[in-house]
């Protein structure tokens, strides 16, 4: 009876998982598939047949790694600007007691739930006066955007450090500076292990203000050149599964490299 | 300077100001400043053709917006819409929660992994190969139901997509949650109950439920938000499309900005949405006591 049980488990679990896994696991072997066999292939087949690199080799020559390159260019300097912008205030918010330290503290957690779409429209007009339609306005977009909820999420972990410490390192003549970026920041390696993976995340799935503050096709950030091709369908399948395969992988790396870090940050905001 | 400090020492006015000043001010010029504008421009007529000499015309966008037919067929497909994939989510992210923290379940942690690789991959891949996989005439969906279901052109097929593929991208937000909520509490609880005869079902409604009440509203809070101001998920599958059918606020907010260049009526359509999120929010955060929790 247990062990019927115990299978039964792990029937469903499996099941579960395959319905879950089945469109990644599709679009792996899709981009195996050639892109020669009429312009979609409607045939299914559960293994992969006739495996051929073609369409990898279809995917290298088009834009795709400039679109990729685009999105990088705005992944590194936001996730930059987000942990010093981020952790002097949070740890401000976590170690001072000051006037009109709660109130920052709900503007921060309510403004989380305003639909990005309100500020889309006057960022563009914005970002027009200041010349920076363009990468490096996305990537100040993107910072501000995604700072309310880093700010009370590392809050939450400075506030599970014991305050002696910094207590201890400044008796000793440790700078400010120091404190924050050597001493406390790295004890809350969880919360900052967070901030870059939910940080990596947030731009590479945003698509209204990349679609809103870009305007030259050049500089698309893969989001938008993967709506845009989407649109009209005039990529093989098989191309645009390679496509996607490609512009997973570097997610796919921070994922499995920060994956311990998200439980128990999202924790973290829920419970306290 | 009210409280008790957690410590004494370097608290000088400077450096806190130094502390703060940065990133506030980063903040309102980039994040506070385009929806304050946001709120000013939804009161002008700005558009194509008053780019630069748009003026202020008081609430005229608000009562074209609530005299238009279409307005409150948009709101109840944008309440419709919110309700059923919020309550999916939670089904779905219960059962999952609680069938893969079950303890007869061997190789849990494995299959939880797996789990969450919706979310190993961007969301915007995802909702392409999703529109593929159901494309009529080259999609995986109908050649393995072996049905010829118009997917794209018929609305609640259409419906029924962007449902699908929002919840596949979203579920593992909440399982991640209740997870972590189910496995926090304390084996004993359900060891004693055990003793005292409770079925599996009474565990569930006595002590599990319960325990996850918190977390599990402030799931309800984020999902909430987040599906009342979908956009891509439904703009990149079906553009509201079939015939409006499955237009919501955020996508006919985007149509006016950018296809008729209304920008005063898109910015007073994305301001009643926005509205909308804050009256659910502050109905769930005193429901749920959310912030007395995480403001301390």
């Amino acid at each position: 009876m247990s062990k019927m049980k115990t299978i039964a488990y792990q029937l469903i679990a499996i099941s579960i998982i395959v319905l879950v896994v089945f469109p990644i696991y599709w679009t792996f072997i899709t981009s195996f598939k050639t892109p020669r066999a009429g312009l979609f292939t409607t045939e299914f087949h559960l293994l992969p047949v006739n495996l051929t690199l073609e369409a990898y080799q279809a995917a290298f020559q088009s834009p795709l790694f400039n679109w990729l390159g685009n999105t990088l260019i705005v992944t590194i300097p936001t996730i930059i600007l987000l942990v010093f912008l981020v952790t002097p205030i949070s740890y401000a918010l976590s170690r001072y007691r000051f006037f009109g330290r709660k109130s920052i503290m709900t503007m921060f957690i309510l403004v989380q739930l305003l639909p990005v779409m309100i500020a889309a429209w006057p960022l563009f007009f914005i970002m027009k006066e200041f010349n920076l339609l363009n990468l490096q306005g996305l990537a100040l977009a993107y910072t501000a955007m995604l700072m309310p909820f880093h700010v009370i999420n590392l809050k939450l972990f400075f506030d599970t450090i014991p305050a002696e410490l910094d207590e201890y390192a400044f008796m000793e003549g440790a700078s400010l500076p120091r404190i924050l970026y050597r001493i406390i920041l790295p004890l809350a390696k969880s919360g900052l292990g967070v901030m870059l993976i939910l940080g990596f995340m947030g731009v590479w799935n945003e698509y209204v203000l990349a679609r809103t503050l870009i305007i030259d096709s050049g500089q698309y950030t893969f989001s938008v050149a993967f709506g845009e091709i989407g649109a009209y369908w005039q990529t093989p399948w098989p191309v645009f599964a390679a496509y996607s395969v490609v512009s997973s992988i570097p997610l796919l790396i921070v994922f499995i490299y920060a994956q311990k870090y998200l439980k128990k940050g999202l924790m973290k905001g829920a419970l306290k | 300077m009210s409280h008790k400090p957690p410590f004494s020492f370097f608290i000088s006015k400077r450096t806190l100001l130094l502390l703060l000043i940065p990133s506030i001010i980063f903040f309102l010029f980039f994040f506070i400043y385009p929806i304050i504008q946001n709120l000013t421009l939804a009161f002008t007529n700005k558009s194509l053709y008053h780019y630069y000499n748009y003026e202020f015309i008081g609430l005229a966008n608000f009562i074209k917006m609530f005299s238009s037919p279409s307005f409150y067929i948009v709101l109840g497909q944008t309440l419709l819409w919110t309700v059923c994939t919020v309550s999916l989510q939670i089904i779905f992210g219960l059962s999952f929660a609680l069938f893969f923290t079950s303890p007869s379940l061997k190789g849990g942690n494995i299959y939880r992994g797996l789990l969450l690789l919706p979310w190993a991959v961007p969301n915007v891949v995802m909702i392409m190969v999703w529109k593929g996989m159901f494309s009529p005439t080259f999609g995986a969906i109908n050649s393995v139901l072996g049905a010829n279901i118009p997917w794209y052109t018929s609305p609640w097929p259409a419906f029924l997509m962007i449902q699908i593929v929002n919840i596949w991208l979203a579920y593992p937000f909440l399982t991640l949650l209740l997870i972590g909520a189910i496995q926090s509490i304390p084996t004993e609880i359900f060891e004693s109950a055990e003793i005292w005869g409770c079925n599996a079902l009474q565990k569930l409604r006595h002590i599990t439920l319960p325990l996850v009440k918190p977390i599990l509203s402030y799931g309800l809070l984020l999902t909430s938000a987040t599906a009342l101001m979908q956009f891509p998920v439904i703009w990149l599958l079906t553009r509201g499309g079939p015939g409006g059918s499955t237009e919501v606020l955020m996508t006919w907010a985007y149509k006016e900005a950018f296809f008729s260049y209304n920008y005063g009526y898109h910015a007073a359509i994305a301001m009643f949405g926005a509205l909308m999120a804050i009256i659910v929010a502050i109905f769930i955060v005193k429901k749920g006591k959310i912030l007395e929790a995480t403001v301390q």
